[in-house]
């Protein structure tokens, strides 16, 4: 009995009981807050709410409409030079009213902080494309569909993807009596 | 001052500018005059024109351009330039969206509520 504890506490010493948890960093944790502070007290009409997460990372809630107008704003403020655009994705939480949350990223540079920006809508709803502002963000937008030509998935940019519609050609008021068409013409269903 | 102009910025599609003193005189005159049609209060205008103002008296006191750099510790003068001509397309386009406005629209109940 005694031998056993004596075995389970020299494995204890050998090994290193700390805990593994993040030490937290208050400067850090002031300044992002101090900094989202001062975007809400720029936007207020847009800037609904501004959280710091316990990774010390700075986020700021804002309504659909105010993308393009808070993007522009902390691309080009001199306080706030986030010129690029890491990230753009949507969170789908079925059981909200408004589904999906946009996720916009972006990082300075100059002066090496992070952001990321939230918004939301529904299934109805478009929200103003980020495009703009950032050309980073044509590829994160992109819609993706099924395309008969080529029988394969394809992801175009939004301005690209329209719907060509067949039309029946076959009236008599259309048929050229002269029209041959080549053999090599795909036939397309 | 001394007339040696660097040779590049090292930055691909900088040119170096040839007189920044007075090209960043300009611009920020343009900005201050462009925040004058936001109201007072709001916090863009008290914000912009503390940091405009305080730029535009360094760049008004140090002729030296690499001191002024030193100074205003924002990278080489010509991303200064860029960043205060940024600034002044913000200042115009803000002049037109208002954002110093109240919200707009208050987030649906538990819309930022996590974990659900």
């Amino acid at each position: 009995m005694a031998s056993s504890l004596c075995r389970f506490v020299r494995g204890g010493f050998s090994r290193n009981f700390s805990s593994t948890v993040r030490p937290k960093d208050e400067v850090t944790h002031n300044q992002l807050s101090a900094f989202g502070e001062y975007i809400a007290e720029i936007l207020p009409k847009y800037v609904q709410q501004v959280q710091v997460t316990c990774f010390n990372e700075l986020e700021v809630m804002i309504h659909p409409d105010g993308v393009v107008p808070v993007l522009l704003f902390l691309r080009d403020h001199t306080n706030a030079q986030f010129k690029n655009l890491t990230d753009q994705t949507a969170v789908d939480i079925p059981s909200r009213q408004n589904r999906f949350e946009l996720v916009y990223n972006l990082l300075s540079l100059r002066f090496n902080s992070r952001i990321r920006i939230k918004t939301y809508t529904d299934e109805l709803t478009p929200v103003d494309s980020a495009v703009p502002v950032h050309l980073a963000a044509n590829w994160y937008e992109r819609e993706v569909r099924y395309d008969d030509e080529v029988k394969r998935v394809v992801a175009e940019p939004v301005e690209l993807s329209q719907e060509f519609r067949k039309f029946d050609l076959n009236s008599p008021w259309e048929v050229f009596p002269a029209h041959r068409e080549s053999k090599d013409t795909p036939k397309l269903e | 001052m001394a007339g040696v102009l660097k040779k590049t910025t090292g930055l691909v599609g900088l040119a170096v500018s040839q007189n920044p003193h007075e090209r960043l005189r300009i611009l920020y005159s343009k900005i201050l005059a462009s925040l004058q049609t936001i109201p007072k209060d709001a916090a863009y205008r008290t914000y912009t024109e503390q940091l405009i103002n305080d730029r535009f008296d360094l760049v008004k006191s140090e002729p030296d351009i690499e001191k002024l750099e030193r100074k205003i510790n924002c990278g080489q003068i010509e991303e200064v330039i860029v960043q205060a001509e940024n600034e002044l397309s913000l200042s115009r386009k803000m002049v037109e969206w208002k954002p110093w406005e109240p919200l707009i629209e208050e987030p649906p109940t538990n819309q930022w509520k996590w974990p659900i």
